[in-house]
């Protein structure tokens, strides 16, 4: 039998990944929908024999071309014509989802809506009845709870049936009052007439976006050659349309839904006791507090820095285990061959040392963002970009843009990937100019090594110093460049604030493990050929002793040496190690541990050597600013479009990075920390 | 007469009243009103510090606006209920 193909859409924060996860469960693939940067999943799997293939769009409040994730989710109904779509509907916000649900119904058929969360709004006194729904909508409506996999199971076996014994029949037609029926009609006409066609929008459909002023496709339509008819038809009507409903007149329609959905809830919804203040009420008035708030978030992103040292730290001890239990069999397999010495250190020195050195990482890694997401599945990542927005409005930003400097964290690429969320050009640029200050997991592993080495007794403290650092200087160089090169243009907030919801494990498991993977394929990829290099380098020219000042490395480092020497680290080693850190900021460990041909156990009595507590921390200072990674400043050519800006930023950030850390060296030396 | 019209930013915590209209971009129009913020409906203002974004109650779900937004919405006389 066929695959039976599949699509999930609802608004944000309606439980759709939830459904998705517990539908796939491991069977799921993340890439790219074509040519954007949003996240497109898909899952293929069998259920009672059926090949099933579920794709899950990205949650939208309504479809029109206006924002990327609407245009994805309206092209991929109209053009992919999926055999069934699930619509599903958040209990407790039951009238703006029906405000999409017309939207959806009014653009494919074959619709089934997932009535999701029903219990909760129980619990708020929301009480739905789903058969009144169905018989308003005229299409099958269900309630399940996306976290329950026998209810989920049962809603499948539902959907499957349906699928076989439904036929397509044409979507809903939603009757907008004579007045713009009358123009509606007559801009279908012209579109039959005069031949337009535009992708699979019916003529009925077409005619409602063009009045609806709908961006992308009005400007499209209105190009082609025989639309110059319609064009003229069309500025009349708008024109008489303005006469009659004003300025909004485009918002009109939209209007009716918001009406026919009100209408709905009217008749299929009953409330009791309404007046109790909820829970999240409760939390809200804490946590989104003009003077405890931003406290609060400050406390809340220590305790996770304290949490990914303290709950890691006997999987970093098992893994060095590991690595230096694999190191040893190899050495020993190797010198029972016939392979040359060479081969052996290459391995052992180069290969095991280096990526051994920064997989130790990986528990870290995994708990920090399994921590962020349980943050973001809670709930807490909205408020953090509500109470952040006054702050980020004196640079010239807005509170969404929070979010992406939050992401960064994690990683600088996804984080300025991101920010095509924003809403205007910017708005995205200045983020994007000030993300590469957070401090994304790639720094972590010199963190974790220096203070490790260095600062035992104050571990997450030093840790969120350099994470506060980050964040002042994103702020500040934001200033900066609002004030040269971005006067008066500000732009504003307009974000929903979900629920707080319990986060599931799963979910956060499924999430964490996603990017816990980019780093493993970092590590096996980038980070190899890094330490390969380095590998080479030190063992260059022939003859010359590993590592030594006068191999090939050493001559690198001690030629850039002398420039870091204010900074308090003016030794060969750090000097190669920041050079290759460019690579990715975890090479900066590796080389090291190349270098002195250790793993990282030993890497910390070296390092001893080498460093004060001082010249330590201006050092992971210096490894917190300057330069992007090359992903980095590859990704900011290409969102951006210019080469200019990433290398502006880049010696920028290598300037600012300098400067810092001699003040930080300097200072401390002359208040008698040295 | 001429109707006295306030901005939505002004308005006090716990307050509902009635928009009657939204001055802004096109793409900023739009999202205001899937999300259920236009002409003639009405919202309910959750948190309105002196300075910072507001939380408004739209429907069943909170949405925050920034002040510079909220100050462009208007609402007149007749839309200001208890």
């Amino acid at each position: 039998m066929r695959t039976l193909k599949i699509a999930l859409a609802g608004n944000p924060n309606c439980g759709k990944t939830t459904l998705f996860n517990t539908l796939t469960g491991a069977n799921q693939h993340v890439g790219n929908w074509p040519g954007k940067t949003i996240e497109q999943k898909t899952g293929n799997f069998n259920f009672n024999g059926r090949k099933i293939e579920l794709i899950d769009l990205p949650g939208t409040y309504s479809l029109t071309s206006f924002s990327e994730e609407e245009q994805i989710t309206m092209d991929f109904l109209i053009n992919e014509k999926p055999d069934i779509t699930i619509n599903i509907v958040d209990a407790t916000n039951l009238e703006r989802n029906l405000f999409l649900t017309f939207e959806v119904l009014e653009h494919i058929s074959s619709v089934v809506i997932l009535i999701n969360m029903d219990k909760l709004a129980k619990e708020k006194g929301i009480i739905i009845n789903p058969k009144s729904i169905e018989s308003k909508l005229g299409v099958p409506v269900n309630v399940c709870d996306a976290k329950n996999k026998d209810e989920c199971s049962g809603f499948m076996k539902k959907m499957i049936a349906y699928s076989a014994k439904k036929k397509r029949e044409s979507n809903l037609k939603l009757n907008y009052g004579d007045e713009l029926e009358e123009h509606l009609l007559k801009v279908e006409e012209i579109i039959k007439n005069d031949k337009i066609s535009f992708q699979n929008y019916t003529p009925r459909l077409l005619s409602v976006k063009l009045l609806q002023n709908d961006k992308l496709i009005s400007k499209e339509v209105l190009n082609l050659d025989n639309a110059s008819n319609l064009k003229r038809e069309l500025e009349k009507i708008k024109r008489h349309l303005r006469k009659i409903f004003g300025n909004d007149y485009d918002t009109v329609m939209s209007d009716k839904k918001h009406g026919l959905a009100a209408g709905v809830v009217k008749e299929s919804l009953k409330r009791i006791n309404i007046n109790r203040e909820s829970r999240s009420d409760r939390l809200d008035k804490v946590l989104t507090n003009k003077y405890v708030g931003i406290p609060i978030f400050l406390l809340i992103i220590f305790i996770v820095f304290q949490m990914t040292f303290t709950f890691a730290k006997p999987f970093v001890g098992l893994i060095e285990l590991c690595v230096s239990f694999f190191a040893k069999i190899t050495s020993v397999w190797i010198a029972s061959t016939q392979l040359p010495a060479w081969v052996g250190s290459l391995i052992s020195d180069g290969i095991i040392g280096g990526v051994g050195s920064v997989i130790v990482f990986l528990p870290n890694i995994f708990i920090m963002f399994f921590l962020i997401s349980l943050l973001e599945d809670f709930g807490y990542l909205a408020r953090a970009a509500f109470i952040m927005d006054e702050l980020m409005h004196k640079i010239g930003l807005h509170g969404k843009s929070f979010i992406p400097l939050i992401l960064g964290f994690g990683c600088n690429v996804p984080a300025i990937m991101s920010t095509r969320s924003l809403d205007n050009k910017k708005d995205k640029l200045l983020t994007i100019l000030i993300i590469p200050f957070m401090s994304c997991s790639a720094r972590l592993p010199v963190y974790i090594l220096f203070v490790g080495a260095f600062f035992i007794k104050y571990q997450g403290l030093i840790l969120f110093s350099l994470y506060l650092l980050g964040i002042l200087l994103a702020i500040s160089s934001g200033l900066l460049f609002k004030k040269f090169f971005f006067k008066n243009e500000t732009s504003d907030l307009i974000l929903e604030i979900p629920p707080y919801r319990l986060p599931t494990l799963s979910g956060a498991v499924i999430h964490t493990w996603e990017r816990g993977k980019q780093f493993i394929y970092k590590a096996g990829t980038l980070i190899l050929s890094a330490s390969i290099v380095v590998w080479f380098f030190s063992n260059l020219p022939l003859g010359v002793a590993y590592a030594s000042e006068d191999s090939l490395i050493g001559q690198i480092g001690k030629f850039v040496a002398p420039i870091l020497a204010p900074l308090g680290f003016g030794f060969w080693q750090a000097a190669v190690a920041l050079i290759f850190g460019v690579v990715a900021k975890e090479v900066v460990v590796s080389t090291f541990a190349t270098i002195y041909g250790v793993s990282e156990g030993n890497l910390t009595g070296v390092i001893h050597g080498m460093f004060t507590p001082l010249s330590a921390y201006a050092f992971m200072v210096m490894t917190l600013i300057y330069i992007p990674c090359v992903a980095t400043i590859t990704t900011i050519k290409t969102e951006t479009g210019s080469w200019m800006i990433a290398l502006m930023l880049a010696a920028y950030t290598l300037t600012l990075g300098w400067v810092f850390a001699l003040i930080i060296y300097r200072g401390g030396l002359l208040l008698g920390f040295g | 007469m001429k109707e006295i019209c306030l901005k939505l930013s002004d308005i006090p915590e716990g307050k509902k009243v009635k928009i009657d209209s939204v001055v802004c971009g096109d793409n900023v129009k739009h999202r205001l009103c899937s999300l259920g913020v236009l002409k003639g409906k009405t919202v309910e203002m959750i948190k309105n510090d002196s300075s910072g974004p507001i939380i408004l109650k739209v429907l069943d779900s909170k949405l925050a606006v920034g002040r510079e937004q909220a100050k462009n919405i208007f609402i007149c006389k007749s839309g200001l209920k208890k």
